[in-house]
């Protein structure tokens, strides 16, 4: 569903009061046309009246709906929302519930001793290293290889902002061909079966080669503002906004589908 | 034709324009969702999301139209004239809405509507991935019905020519309360399988194939099993108090149809539970779901089709079966594509590593249900099946399907007693006896209690699988029920204890902490127990036995009769042709008087006559024999009056009767025949049911003679059948408490957060929807109703017998050979034992006349004295029926070798194939743990020791 705007808000309870507003004088129709007596048909009337109007409200919606432009949409909602984040999150979750069941069949009786501690060992150790992989800063924002990659030009964009002119069209001829080469380093990559973090490496190169170009062309600007982090302003800068991780190979698997 | 005639109906054209609509409108849903989400677009699918709720919107318009067709008696609609007339109720009228076929879907297409708005509203932001494949499939489904009822089946379809005046009425059948409620809750079962499949078929459509889609699927599957449960006990208990034939099941088609899928959905909630914790049977489970599904479209394909023969069934119709059947293949073949196509998606690195495990177990009892729902699919179908393979119908009675589901289903309650006592993974073998002592305990001691108690009815034989097999199959299920109840007993108490231990506090608050905590798993034990009190209602199923008694009523007294002093046994006990001294002698012995009239009595002061010694004084013990009254069982019944009234729909002949035990008047019943004056309506029988804590006593009369008050009686004695009902309520309460939404619990543990929101939702919603069908079911437990497919003035013969007492059986072999003979009347598949019509009575008397039959010498033709004898009788009494009428369809239990050799291959090679890949599953997994490198901690983890117990601390 869309994401409201205070317009939307407005929008869609003007239409909402319509329909109860119609709503209510139908039934108040039916009800005088009938004199008062509420009768088995009359109710089914009324009820019938109800059908009609939900009808048309949805038909409206629908059209409405069908013939809206295109939203913006975080593409995460398409692919694989879990993500690596979300997968190790299930498996946490998992583990403690098996963890907790153990526990209680144990107190049971169902478990010995040496086998509810060889089990839970078992999760346990898992459990830390799940633990540990979530808690890694590499781990705060996952997502699809496509989207690291995203991730990577808009960060790389973003730290650069300081030039203005990435506002005009060169700038915006420069943000289309870093992207467009970060994706088609990317899904070269990926097609040469590496990993993520090297696709991702990779994007993130021809993202930096396509700026050097570009900073050819451009006409001299005044300097960005120092980026407060040490060391090369660049790439730092960029991890820092990105926070790639190190994906799982399965999700590079489907980043390539 | 002459079209100035033709009728307008408004209704019927605004009807077929919403009907057209809604068609258009679904088509759209499906494309719109499909392209939609399949080129991530949001706005196609938020189309395709309102078109749904605006397609439900049409669909109630459209049902309310011609539920107002019915209101205003619109006879100009062809499906109103049919069910329904100016004289019904207005209940009956609203519900004559799906009492026929084409109503009968658009209420199907109705509550479907209704059912997935409810499911989108929930889950459309969850699951907002691929919410449109779960609109498209529903929508798919809707497409379907939709152009059945446009191009087929149109309910608003109208006379061509003058309507008529006054339609012709709702089957006599229907008009009852309990065929209010059964035939909704049954759809909604029904309808409640197509959310978890849409939902399936979205999560492969989209490769969203993690765990979400299962949770969210549990708890509409748990609903549909909810539903399901309810609208087949509903059925069972309308044949029960309607249909006269003192059972509740009868595995009829229409019955079995919601019986099938009931054991995949049940199926389902169980190795749902295995992936959920383990991470396994992901193809299962999505199987599962498809099943259940599709066993809900063959079902509805089977009923409405003409592919069964059946008394609840719609009739025949080929081209709606050709539909039906390309609708199933394109099921099939979509979903097992899909299935195929993510195949690699839905692999598990889940192991089996113990036979002594719950995912063992598990995977077993899914076995079982999955036999169960094909067995009783193919029983079913048998007919039909034999029909097209060599031309001849066969006919597949109550024995067959008993014979085999019997065994299966103590597999079922032994395994519901044995899987609580096991542990995920593996139990550990010296922790083995100590789970099973206490229940195994109770299972012998119940055993031998009954053995002792109860010699021999303990030791009652039934057939199993084959008629030479006849094993104490009610023993065996006491003790397994037995079994059961221990083990589910010793979990909630060690569980409870737990708990206890674990929180401090007292032992009720533990057990309702752990209740809470644990609901999936303590409903389900709950739901376990509801079913094995049901058994001990189907283990009485053994002892039943009822009687035929053709009686009068004592002269005099009977048209004008005190009830409290009983006078016409009075009448006939002091009847004043008898000598002084024997109604002195009987007064003594039978009537209720006082010390004074005793004395009075016995001194002579009083004369011995009714007048005088007993003008309102009552009968203390009732005399045997009397002419009036016949004995069965430890019960006495005495045959009061016959009452006949009418009015303006009907004639009513009530006997009125009551029941005496051991000189107590227990109370008195009515059982009845109406007969409908409307033209073509059925005459139905009014059962009379008395209620023990033991047993049911069931009177039916089932023919009368105002003239002569001649009645003639059919009693049954069914021992411990409210254990059926009362386990269901038991399984309702289960199903409740697996439905407590997390953010009750949340909000009670005072955790907050909104966490499975989605889920809670439907939960609370399913909850809410048990609740009100539940009390409107409750309420309905006293209400009067009326059945029976006996016809009007049946039961009772020219010469003023009631057939059903005429040529009973007199040797085991006769009675052997009747029960098993279907009687040819167009009844539902009676036997000729039960049939109380006259063709009965004389097919009756053709058995016993065979195989009494004599040669030339005067010798019997078949030698009963011996086993042989007697075996070698009752096939030549089949043989010859079978001859005489021309095929197989007399019998009810089939006599080819397919019948039995296809089931025992499937169960018995299923349990052999099944522990065969269960030795190698289980082999791999040890050895895969085995080789398992044990994780090494370091000094530095002890940080994420803390954190984890700090986790664990906040997990139940």
């Amino acid at each position: 569903m869309r994401t409201p705007d205070r317009h939307g808000d407005v929008m869609r309870w003007v239409r909402r009061g319509t329909a109860v507003l119609v709503l209510l004088i139908g039934w108040i129709f039916i009800y005088f046309h009938n004199n008062g007596h509420v009768t088995p048909p009359v109710v089914i009337v009324g009820l019938g009246y109800l059908a009609g109007v939900a009808t048309i409200y949805n038909l409206f919606r629908t059209g409405a709906s069908a013939a809206a432009a295109d939203e913006e949409d975080d593409g995460a909602a398409w692919g694989l929302p879990l993500g690596a984040r979300g997968e190790l999150e299930r498996e946490k979750r998992t583990l403690l519930k098996a963890i907790k069941e153990a526990e209680f069949d144990h107190q049971m009786g169902k478990l010995s001793k040496a086998d509810v501690d060889q089990m839970i060992g078992q999760y346990r150790g898992r459990a830390i290293e799940v633990i540990k992989l979530l808690e890694d800063p590499g781990t705060k924002k996952g997502g699809t290889v496509r989207e690291q990659i995203e991730r990577e030009v808009r960060a790389r964009l973003e730290v650069e902002g300081g030039r203005k002119k990435a506002a005009d069209l060169g700038g915006r001829k420069n943000q289309k061909k870093a992207a467009e080469a970060a994706k088609a380093a990317a899904r070269a990559a990926a097609a040469a079966g590496a990993s993520g973090p090297a696709a991702a490496a990779a994007a993130a190169a021809a993202a930096a080669h396509t700026d050097e170009e570009a900073d050819d062309e451009l006409p001299e600007t005044p300097d960005a503002p120092a980026d407060a982090t040490n060391g090369d302003p660049t790439d730092d800068a960029v991890a820092a906004k990105s926070e790639m991780i190190v994906p799982a190979a399965d999700t590079s698997e489907e980043a390539s589908r | 034709m002459n079209t100035a005639n033709a009728p307008f109906s408004p209704v019927a054209l605004v009807g077929t324009i919403a009907l057209l609509s809604a068609y258009l409108m679904a088509a759209w849903c499906v494309a719109a969702g499909i392209a939609g989400n399949a080129r991530k677009s949001r706005r196609l699918v938020n189309s395709a999301v309102y078109g749904l709720y605006g397609f439900g919107a049409l669909i109630a318009l459209t049902s309310i139209l011609l539920i107002y067709g019915f209101v205003t008696h619109d006879f100009a609609i062809k499906y109103v004239a049919a069910t329904s007339d100016i004289s019904m109720p207005t209940t009956y009228k609203v519900t004559a809405f799906w009492g026929g076929l084409d109503g009968s879907l658009l209420f199907w297409v109705l509550v479907l509507a209704l059912f997935s708005t409810i499911a989108i509203l929930i889950n459309a932001k969850r699951h907002r991935d691929m919410i449109g494949y779960v609109v498209g499939t529903i929508m798919v489904v809707q497409v379907f019905f939709i152009s059945l009822l446009i191009f087929t089946k149109n309910p608003f379809a109208t006379f061509l020519t003058d309507p008529p005046v006054d339609g012709q009425g709702l089957n006599p059948l229907l008009q009852n309360y309990w065929m209010v409620i059964h035939p909704p809750s049954l759809y909604i079962g029904f309808v409640a399988a197509t959310i978890p499949f849409a939902f399936g078929i979205g999560a492969l459509a989209s490769g969203r194939l993690d765990d979400r889609w299962v949770g969210s699927v549990r708890v509409w599957m748990l609903i549909c099993f909810g539903f399901l449960s309810l609208g087949l006990i509903l059925g069972g208990r309308w044949a029960y108090e309607e249909l006269g034939w003192g059972g509740y099941w009868a595995w009829d088609p229409v019955e079995n149809a919601g019986f099938m899928p009931w054991f995949t959905a049940t199926a389902f909630l169980h190795s749902a539970i295995i992936q959920e914790q383990r991470g396994g049977m992901k193809i299962w489970n999505i199987m599962m779901v498809v099943m259940t599904f599709f066993l809900t479209i063959f079902g509805t394909f089977m009923t409405r089709s003409g592919a069964v023969q059946s008394v609840h069934a719609f009739g025949e119709d080929n081209v709606l079966a050709l539909q039906f059947i390309v609708f199933m293949a394109v099921i099939l073949i979509v979903s097992i594509g899909l299935i195929v196509y993510r195949a690699n998606r839905l692999t598990t690195k889940m192991q089996f590593e113990s036979f002594m495990s719950r995912e063992f177990a598990f995977l077993v009892n899914n076995w079982i249900l999955l036999v169960c729902a094909f067995f009783v699919l193919f029983a079913t179908m048998f007919p039909t099946i034999s029909e097209a393979l060599d031309g001849s119908r066969v006919s597949v009675g109550i024995e067959f399907f008993n014979r085999w589901m019997t065994p299966l289903g103590l597999i079922l309650i032994f395994l519901a007693g044995a899987a609580p006592l096991l542990a995920w993974r593996k139990t550990t073998r010296d922790k083995l006896f100590q789970q099973f002592l206490f229940p195994l305990s109770l299972m012998a001691a119940v055993v031998v209690g009954l053995l002792i108690f109860m010699w021999p009815q303990a030791t009652t034989l039934t057939p199993l699988f084959h008629d030479n097999l006849r094993l104490p199959i009610s023993l065996v299920c006491f003790g397994l029920v037995a079994f059961g109840f221990g083990s589910i007993s010793q979990e909630f108490f060690r569980g409870a204890m737990v708990r206890r231990r674990q929180t401090g506090s007292d032992p009720f608050t533990a057990m309702i902490g752990l209740m809470i905590a644990k609901r999936r798993k303590y409903g389900g034990y709950i739901i376990h127990m509801g079913v094995l009190v049901m058994f001990i209602g189907f283990a009485g199923k053994a002892y039943d036995r009822n009687i035929d008694a053709t009686i009068g009523c004592t002269g005099m007294g009977c048209t004008a009769q005190d009830l409290a002093t009983k006078r016409p046994i009075i009448e006939v006990g002091l009847d004043e042709r008898k000598s002084a001294p024997d109604r002195v002698r009987w007064a003594l012995q039978y009537l209720d008087l006082s010390p004074s009239t005793i004395k009075a009595l016995q001194s002579g002061a009083i004369p011995p006559t009714a007048k005088d010694l007993c003008p309102s004084c009552t009968v203390r013990e009732l005399p045997k024999g009397s002419p009036s009254s016949f004995e069965f069982g430890d019960y006495t019944f005495l045959y009061e009056k016959i009452i006949h009234t009418s009015d303006d729909h009907r004639d009513a002949v009530t006997a009125q009767m009551s029941i005496w035990r051991d000189g107590e008047n227990l109370g008195v019943v009515y059982p009845a025949k109406w007969d409908y004056r409307k033209a073509g309506a059925e005459a139905t029988t009014e059962v009379a049911i008395r209620v023990f804590a033991q047993e049911d006593v069931y009177v039916v009369l089932t023919g009368y003679d105002l003239e002569s008050q001649l009645a003639n009686f059919r009693v049954y004695i069914n021992p411990l059948i409210s254990w059926v009902w009362i386990g269901f309520l038991i399984l309702a309460f289960g199903t409740l408490v697996c439905l407590i939404p997390q953010s009750l619990v949340d909000r009670m543990t005072g955790r907050g957060g909104d966490k499975g929101a989605g889920l809670g939702n439907v939960a609370s919603l399913g909850i809410l929807a048990l609740i009100v069908t539940a009390l409107v079911g409750g309420t309905a437990s006293d209400a009067n109703a009326q059945a029976e497919h006996v016809t009007a003035g049946m039961g009772m013969g020219d010469d003023g017998h009631g057939y059903a007492a005429e040529n009973r059986p007199t040797n085991d072999t006769a009675k052997k050979a009747m029960q098993e003979l279907l009687c040819v009347c167009g009844c539902p598949r009676e036997s000729i034992f039960d049939c109380k019509c006259g063709t009965a009575s004389k097919l009756r008397a053709k058995v016993a006349a065979f195989i009494e039959q004599r040669d030339d010498r005067g010798n019997p033709v078949f030698d009963l004295a011996t086993k042989e004898g007697r075996e070698k009788a009752y096939d030549a009494a089949l043989d010859s029926f079978v001859t005489e009428f021309g095929g197989e369809q007399v019998l009810a239990t089939p006599r080819s070798k397919a019948s039995w050799l296809l089931p025992s291959f499937a169960v018995v090679g299923g349990l052999g194939l099944l522990l065969v890949v269960g030795k190698r599953l289980i082999t791999r997994g040890q050895a895969a743990n085995a080789a398992r490198a044990p994780i090494e901690l370091t000094p530095d983890d002890d940080q994420y020791q803390d954190k984890l117990d700090d986790e664990l601390s906040q997990t139940d």
